[in-house]
């Protein structure tokens, strides 16, 4: 089983593989595409949505038909202010647009619904009931992610940056509070498997939350059920 | 002279470059904060050492040829470190008399032509050519203190072509503007060997050496198809500039040309890009930090693709972060720079797995740790 994942951002090129590792550590990582052997998987950021399908999603059918070897092409990308179902056929129109083949290799569109970051919001063990500084104050106000599904989360009117942006500052101060430290390029705590297990909690405790994570979990556990038929 | 290898540490704020060798055409490439720019700076400080400067706490050792490259050259040595004092934040004027008087000494330095010692220095004597030379003063290298002697000549001329592309060059006040005789270098080889600014050089080639003048006036035409025309003549006025040539350039469709001041800043950069390749002596070492700095798309393109295909012997050394820069030049030619603490380590693209991808190499070179973060914990 190989898969080659094409992620959006940098926090992602760092998320991935760690989540990988513990969601599904049969997979070792390779550096080079053309090395996919039994087991493994290839990972690549594009460094942002636009370029993302504009050139690196041709680069990645031509690496994946080159080889010969992929399973899956897992693109992982936030929906941002679009709904799941257009991002995903946003995607596939594209790789119809082109007429890009996949040959035997699957495709399979992660999209992080708002962004990674509403994902991570879904941890409740890292919310604070009792917030001591306003601004977490006034976003727990504005939406109580602990009772409510971050999906569904947009943003306050006068916030004038993006509901993805929102988000992000959210869960900056929600673990600032917790004296973890959050940014884009050094995501920490977050890839951690304590971590990983409290956001799969949270799925068992609010089965209607965070469908898009769901998601994500349900394919890792279909390919984890297959290498192990396959073993 | 081409530089093939380098290290450097200066003890006195213990930054250290690990040994690095250098191309042709060197890119460094690497986070900001790595210690690219300091890597240009510590060749500078050498071309420095070699024209009699003491520099506290410097250590070194540079493998280099001669332009022709038959010989090869190394040159290591030392200066005394002392401890840096608070004045010492202070200009020079400012220093205490005896502190201003006492620059730091040299503790060892030697010079080895084809692996043949040929300078072997101490605190107390220079052997050179297996003979001890007359006492000379400890606080400058021998480079400058022999350098009228056979070889060291050679070694002090190649120093002296290492060059800083530097923006402010052109534009109407640079403090380096001085007037000068049409007729002081004759052909172009004079223009090239002369220490000229690359304004005063372009003067005198569109006088004296009307052929490479014409080659620089077409690619910066190419490079700019609204630019119908280059000259450059003195300048008249204000009273203080009078005889300093100044570039004006012709678009078309318009009647008049448009003298320095109005030009943007892209184009100058431009025309001091083209003018010093063409204009600079043979064997020179050009040291260009943030290759892209001011240039547009339209520029970065072709400036990358000139110096790609140059045919001169020239040497350079560049650092960029831009996409079309890192993707145009092959990643054998770059040099990933990482830092841990002070000590400053450039490696071969080779060294990290870059992998056989259809992606563009640097899609792939932002995808490393190494690239993206470049300071090690």
């Amino acid at each position: 089983m190989n898969l080659y994942f094409l992620v959006e951002g940098v926090t992602e090129r760092k998320l991935y593989p760690r989540w990988l590792e513990y969601l599904l550590p049969s997979l070792t990582r390779i550096f080079s595409p053309d090395e996919a052997g039994e087991n493994s998987y290839y990972l690549i950021s594009g460094g942002g949505f636009p370029s993302l399908l504009d050139s690196h999603l041709t680069n990645s059918v031509r690496d994946i038909t080159d080889s010969g070897n992929y399973d899956y092409f897992i693109i992982a990308l936030d929906a941002d202010d679009i709904a799941v179902h257009d991002k995903i056929e946003e995607v596939t129109a594209r790789i119809a647009h082109e007429s890009m083949s996949l040959g035997r290799c699957e495709l399979k569109v992660v999209v992080q619904n708002r962004c990674i970051e509403t994902w991570l919001l879904g941890n409740r063990i890292v919310f604070s009931r009792n917030p001591t500084t306003e601004a977490l104050i006034q976003c727990i106000r504005f939406y109580n992610v602990f009772d409510n599904d971050p999906e569904l989360m947009f943003k306050p009117v006068a916030f004038e940056e993006s509901v993805a942006s929102f988000h992000y500052e959210y869960l900056r101060l929600m673990l600032t509070e917790r004296n973890i430290r959050y940014s884009k390029k050094y995501p920490k705590d977050t890839l951690e498997p304590y971590y990983i297990e409290q956001l799969k909690n949270r799925l068992r405790q609010t089965s209607e939350h965070l469908n898009s994570l769901q998601d994500f979990f349900d394919f890792c556990t279909s390919v984890r059920q297959r290498i192990e038929e396959n073993a | 002279m081409r530089i093939i290898s380098l290290n450097y540490y200066d003890q006195s704020c213990k930054w250290r470059l690990e040994s690095t060798s250098f191309k042709r055409l060197t890119l460094l490439v690497g986070a900001s904060g790595v210690g690219k720019t300091q890597i240009l700076n510590s060749i500078l400080s050498l071309k420095n050492i070699s024209r009699g400067i003491s520099i506290n706490g410097v250590k070194w050792k540079i493998r280099f040829s001669t332009f022709d490259q038959k010989d090869i050259y190394l040159w290591k040595g030392e200066f005394e470190n002392r401890p840096v004092r608070v004045e010492k934040m202070w200009p020079d004027a400012l220093l205490k008399e005896d502190e201003n008087k006492e620059p730091p000494k040299i503790i060892s330095e030697k010079i080895y032509l084809n692996d043949s010692l040929i300078v072997d220095r101490n605190q107390d004597r220079i052997i050179f050519k297996d003979e001890k030379t007359v006492k000379l003063p400890q606080e400058q290298s021998v480079i400058h203190l022999l350098k009228e002697e056979d070889h060291i000549s050679d070694v002090h001329r190649s120093f002296q072509k290492i060059l800083l592309h530097h923006q402010p060059e052109f534009g109407p006040f640079f403090p380096a503007a001085t007037p000068v005789s049409p007729d002081k270098h004759q052909n172009i080889e004079e223009i090239q060997e002369s220490d000229e600014s690359p304004r005063t050089k372009l003067y005198l080639a569109s006088l004296n050496a009307k052929d490479v003048f014409e080659r620089i006036r077409q690619r910066f035409t190419d490079m700019f198809p609204f630019v119908e025309d280059l000259k450059t003549e003195p300048m008249s006025e204000p009273f203080f500039m009078r005889g300093v040539p100044s570039v004006q350039i012709r678009e078309r469709g318009v009647d008049k040309w448009i003298k320095e001041g109005q030009i943007s800043s892209g184009m100058h950069r431009t025309l001091l890009h083209i003018s010093e390749l063409y204009l600079c002596t043979k064997g020179t070492v050009i040291l260009v930090d943030e290759f892209e700095n001011s240039l547009g798309i339209n520029c970065i393109d072709e400036l990358t693709n000139v110096l790609l295909a140059h045919e001169r012997e020239l040497q350079f050394i560049i650092t960029s972060h831009h996409p079309y820069v890192i993707n145009n030049i092959s990643s054998s030619n770059w040099k990933l720079i990482t830092r841990k603490a002070g000590v400053v380590t450039a490696r071969d693209a080779g060294d990290f797995n870059l992998g056989k991808s259809r992606h563009e190499a640097f899609t792939r070179l932002i995808n490393l740790d190494e690239y993206s973060e470049g300071i090690e914990a």
